[in-house]
């Protein structure tokens, strides 16, 4: 306390006389007879501000290349290159800018600083300059608008055309780490099902253990990539918003629960081949009292959140590897699969639910409708694929966005298989009336054809029944039985 | 007849409470929102020093401020919830109760009725009332700070679902005290809606005999457009900050769905957390604006009157502020880039906020202009009006790397940011307040600035700033709102750097204070302006022909008929290098 006091002491003490010494140079100044007249000043200060101003270019310079070690080394992805080398066309425009307009200040501040005898000109306006400082500033944005843009829908392309070999992985975010689910080798992630049945302290992410696919997933503590070879992540949060943040890969891209995200690039360089490019860093080739060694020599990528997330926000890292397909390869036999791990709980948890294994829950040939998967396997002809992707305005017959969406996606997978059909089926729910359902369900279905009809699919290609109540594949006395009963099913052929 | 009853107004007895405290005199509101502003700032600062402790010596241990703060700091390190609550607090109080509160409602109850020759605002009562509102909502935020669980501590931006579930579990900040700043935010929006309307009756309907819109100085076109944008952009605020109390408290799912805390699916259902950024950024971006362009009309006034010199291109920056107003309301999801939202709209909001580029590169070349052949009187206004320029430069250039979305990939949400919006929004804003303060000090208090402080404050100040700002453009990497920065390798390397940044902050923040005794002790005891000079600056504008003494009415006599627009500084005629407005034009000279 009484430190706390003396330290307030001080302060004011300070303060005083900060204040003292303040008043008697303004004295000197009345006295002098300045306190109005600037005239004195103005020369002190117009050259004082020149000299603040080269000190300011002069610290700015230093701190570009005091700051060195801070800039990351090169991109370690495709997208990466391209951003950075938007990022440093930036820098030189505004660079250039910047250097001019602050020399233009200061130089004006110095050489205009007012003196009494002389007179300001006037000059109120002029259109010329007005217009040539509109021109300039406007093509140099439309310059980086253009290149920007185009680097922006290289990432985020339109029209996604999956790369033969990508690799998806799906991160999801929670408090506070990350849990990365890699396919395993059948290419396919297990479903998960969000509902109270499926989701609970030991199954976080709602996975159905009854869905065969699940059963070859693994969990990863780090996350491995091929380089060249494209990687796609799925992302989703559990709790609050999360950003994965990948710095070396310059990616980011925010976690969000209850809306799935997404982004994907091609790793370039492998860690060593980035601890090759850290060796010319100052802080990366100083030596770690810790280990005796350089510091890049234990350098490896990291993952990081990037969105403020909660009280340990700043902890969410798990180390990054790119390595060779074979390596990768050796790495993937090495994981175990969650399932075989936890065979003893899965099976708890799927007997406390009344599933098996090894009967699916879901009609055997149902196979939940996946675009990306399909589109890289191609159609199975065998399979009747369901979807709750369409779906309509409660009681009516009218496409949702998300719809169009889903039917937008079939209408390509009929352009690809130019030689198959489909056909549509949709069903409903027990609620109300049973001949209302049913004539609702056919114009469900029609809507869906029609739809496709006007993205080109020619008419003879489409079938669309609708069915009603008549074909339930769950309980509808519970609300999730009637959610699995509403929906729509099609199959080529 | 008219000429005594107007002076009987001035000598209207005014009991003490009417006077100072239940004020409806615009110019006593404005030292109001001065005096809450500055206690405001100070609050903010503070806490900014504090969290710079901790990212300056994250392993160091300050006793005192277990001393000071009790749990929050066991051990003389601030914890990191508390850490969370101080960015928050931080953030709010400073962009809402300093930069839009203390700075408008100061500058816009001082110098509007003033500068167009009212006798005070539309609704003298209102005008009370949003002062008032502004009280309470402060003293709500306060009060945050004080209960068991922590203030707020989601970020200024409160997204949710962090701020959206109020779960001790999730987030401590997230129970009463995301509660209490929410009400205080509504009081706030209150506040600001019955001052916006209100400056923008007045500006509309009060104007003096010859004060057309085209002669009103530049500072009451800024506090138009400003009160514009806010009376537009804050309801939204409010009703997204409603909706998101309703999930909150009655469970509904606005901005929730699919969540799963403790391996428990919660029953919210068919929300986006994104509607929330929308409403928010639809107010948050706006308000950027609402920020900068009281700002930008006091620097244009400051650097005409003191460089004897029209404003360059009058009409340009008026048009300028209106374009950049506009697009205001175009740009807002360029700060959701990342947040998951269709792709394709980023592309758009790329397109028209590198557009705003535009028009504000013409506010800096005019501005530049404008001192260029001048005969510059280099008073503190006019160094920190000066600094505002060299500000708004620095932190506008960087916002075409951040406005540009394929850049901002990499840059979202890091230390570029941070320095992007401190330097072009908050410090430059700051500036532009002390360029204000120190100019119309005289009009406000009767009485001068101590010149030697103010010169002092602002060097310190400007070199504290960029020493601050600068070196934080280079942590491009480091993501912010982070504790520490020891769980990353790649994070862990700017050990030197925080500390170099957290002295300077301390500086900056010492610096202030002194800036506090300044006026202080210059509003108690400092040189008096007198009747024989009330005009100090030899400036045009209205408010230097009211007396010295501060009466509610402003002008002893008739108001004055305006008569020139109010930039005719060196036009060769008369006796002097400044013709105020109330002067009539003479043969021959130009009207403009």
């Amino acid at each position: 306390m009484l430190n706390i006091l003396l330290t307030l002491g001080v302060i004011v003490l300070f303060y005083s006389i900060a204040l003292m010494l303040a008043n008697i140079v303004e004295r000197i100044r009345t006295l002098r007879g300045e306190e109005l007249d600037y005239t004195r000043s103005n020369q002190t200060q117009g050259k004082l501000f020149f000299i603040y101003g080269m000190f300011f270019l002069l610290m700015c310079a230093f701190s570009l290349k005091y700051m060195d070690f801070a800039i990351l080394p090169k991109a370690a992805s495709n997208w990466g290159e391209e951003t950075d080398n938007l990022f440093w066309v930036t820098c030189w425009i505004t660079g250039i800018v910047f250097v001019i307009t602050h020399l233009a200040l200061f130089y004006f501040v110095w050489k205009y600083r007012g003196e009494k005898d002389k007179k300001a000109t006037f000059f109120a306006h002029s259109g010329k300059l007005e217009l040539i400082w509109t021109t300039i500033p406007a093509l140099c944005m439309a310059v980086l608008v253009v290149m920007g843009l185009k680097t922006w829908f290289n990432v985020f392309p339109n029209k996604k055309t999956l790369p033969a070999n990508q690799l998806t992985i799906e991160a999801t975010a929670k408090q506070f780490n990350w849990m990365l689910r890699y396919p395993g080798p059948d290419g396919v992630f297990g479903k998960r099902v969000i509902s109270k049945e499926f989701i609970s302290p030991d199954n976080e992410l709602g996975i159905d253990w009854t869905d065969p696919a699940s059963h070859d997933d693994f969990f990863a503590s780090e996350l491995y990539m091929v380089k060249g070879r494209p990687v796609h992540f799925n992302l989703g949060a559990l709790d609050v918003l999360h950003s994965f943040y990948l710095p070396h890969f310059r990616m980011k891209m925010d976690c969000v629960p209850g809306v799935p995200t997404g982004i994907g690039f091609t790793p370039t360089l492998t860690n060593d081949e980035t601890r090759e490019l850290l060796k010319t860093n100052k802080h990366w080739a100083s030596i770690d009292p810790e280990t005796n060694e350089p510091r890049y020599m234990k350098f490896n990528y990291e993952l990081a959140c990037a969105e403020l997330c909660g009280k340990s926000h700043y902890g969410m890292m798990m180390p990054a590897h790119v390595v060779s397909q074979s390596k990768f390869d050796e790495w993937t036999k090495s994981q175990k699969p969650f399932y075989e791990v936890n065979k003893d709980k899965i099976q708890a948890w799927l007997a406390a639910r009344n599933m098996t294994a090894s009967a699916p829950a879901t009609v055997n040939n149902h196979t939940a409708f996946n675009f990306e998967e399909v589109m890289q396997k191609g159609i199975d002809k065998d399979a009747v694929y369901e979807t709750d992707a369409i779906e309509f305005a409660s009681g009516s017959a009218e496409l949702t966005a998300k719809s169009k969406g889903t039917l937008d996606q079939l209408a390509m997978l009929l352009e690809k298989n130019s030689d198959s059909k489909i056909a549509l089926a949709a069903h409903t729910d027990s609620d109300g009336d049973d001949a209302k359902n049913l004539e609702l369900s056919q114009k469900r279905a029609d809507a869906c054809s029609a739809y496709l009809a006007t993205k080109g699919i020619k008419a003879e290609r489409i079938s669309a029944k609708g069915f009603g109540e008549t074909q339930p594949v769950a309980d509808n006395a519970t609300k999730e039985g009637k959610q699995k009963n509403r929906r729509t099913e099609f199959d080529f052929n | 007849m008219a000429h005594t009853a107007h002076a009987d107004h001035g000598h209207h007895e005014e009991s003490f409470l009417e006077k100072y405290i239940f004020s409806q005199d615009h110019k006593m509101i404005a030292k109001q929102f001065l005096f809450t502003g500055i206690f405001w700032s100070i609050v903010g600062a503070a806490m900014s020093v504090l969290f710079r402790l901790q990212l300056g010596w994250p392993n160091e241990t300050f006793p005192f401020l277990e001393t000071l703060l009790g749990k929050w700091a066991e051990g003389g390190r601030i914890s990191n919830e508390f850490y969370y609550s101080l960015v928050t607090m931080h953030g709010t109080i400073l962009v809402f109760f300093v930069l839009t509160a203390g700075l408008s409602g100061t500058f816009a109850n001082l110098l509007i009725p003033y500068q167009i020759g009212a006798r005070d605002m539309a609704s003298p009562f209102m005008n009370m009332l949003s002062y008032w509102f502004f009280l309470i909502a402060g003293i709500l935020m306060l009060a945050s700070l004080f209960v068991q669980t922590g203030a707020a501590s989601g970020g200024w931006t409160m997204y949710p679902p962090l701020s959206g579930i109020r779960d001790a579990k999730v987030n401590a900040g997230s129970l009463w005290g995301t509660d209490l700043w929410f009400f205080s935010m509504a009081m706030f929006i209150v506040s600001s809606l019955l001052g916006g309307l209100n400056y923008i009756a007045t500006i509309l309907n009060l104007r003096t005999k010859g004060m057309t819109m085209w002669r009103m100085p530049l500072t009451v076109w800024a506090l138009l457009f400003t009160a514009i944008l806010g009376v537009l952009a804050f309801p939204p605020l409010l009703s997204a900050a409603l909706l998101l109390e309703f999930d909150r408290i009655f469970d509904t799912s606005f901005y929730l769905s699919d969540i799963v805390v403790g391996g428990n699916l919660l029953d919210y259902k068919g929300g986006s957390p994104l509607l929330f950024q929308h409403l928010f950024w639809f107010l948050g971006h706006p308000e950027v604006y609402i920020i900068i362009l009281p700002a930008m009309g006091i620097t244009s006034e400051v650097l005409a009157v003191n460089s004897r010199k029209p404003v360059f291109g009058y009409r340009a920056m008026v048009y300028a502020i209106g374009v950049i107003v506009l697009l205001g309301f175009l740009v807002w999801a360029h700060h959701m880039y990342m947040s998951g939202m269709n792709p394709f709209l980023g592309s758009i909001f790329t397109l028209f906020t590198l557009l705003i580029a535009v028009p504000s590169a013409v506010k800096v070349f005019n501005w530049l202009t404008t001192i260029w052949k001048g005969n510059l009187r280099l008073t503190p206004a006019m160094l920190f009006a000066l600094g505002f320029v060299s500000l708004f430069i620095s932190g506008g250039l960087t916002g075409i790397f951040l406005g540009n979305s394929a850049i901002d990939i990499p840059l979202h949400d890091t230390y570029f940011v941070v320095a992007h919006f401190h330097i072009v929004m908050g410090v430059a804003a700051f500036f532009a307040m002390f360029a204000g303060v120190y100019h119309w000090f005289p009009k406000m208090f009767g009485r001068y600035t101590n010149d030697t402080l103010g010169y002092v404050h602002f060097y310190v100040t400007i070199i504290s700033a960029y020493a601050i700002f600068i070196p934080m453009h280079f942590m491009l990497s480091l993501p912010r709102r982070y504790y520490v920065y020891s769980n990353f390798q790649t994070f862990n390397i700017f050990e030197d750097v925080s500390k170099f940044i957290s002295v300077f902050a301390i500086i900056s923040f010492l610096t202030q204070i002194l800036f506090v005794v300044n006026i202080v002790y210059s509003a108690i005891k400092g040189r008096k302006l007198t009747n024989e000079n009330l005009n100090p600056w030899d400036s045009n504008t209205l408010e230097w022909t009211t007396p010295a003494e501060h009466f509610h009415g402003n002008w002893p006599g008739e108001l004055p008929e305006v008569h020139r627009w109010p930039y005719d500084y060196s036009t060769g005629y008369g006796d002097t290098d400044f013709r105020p407005q109330t002067e009539p034009l003479k043969e021959g000279e130009e009207a403009h």
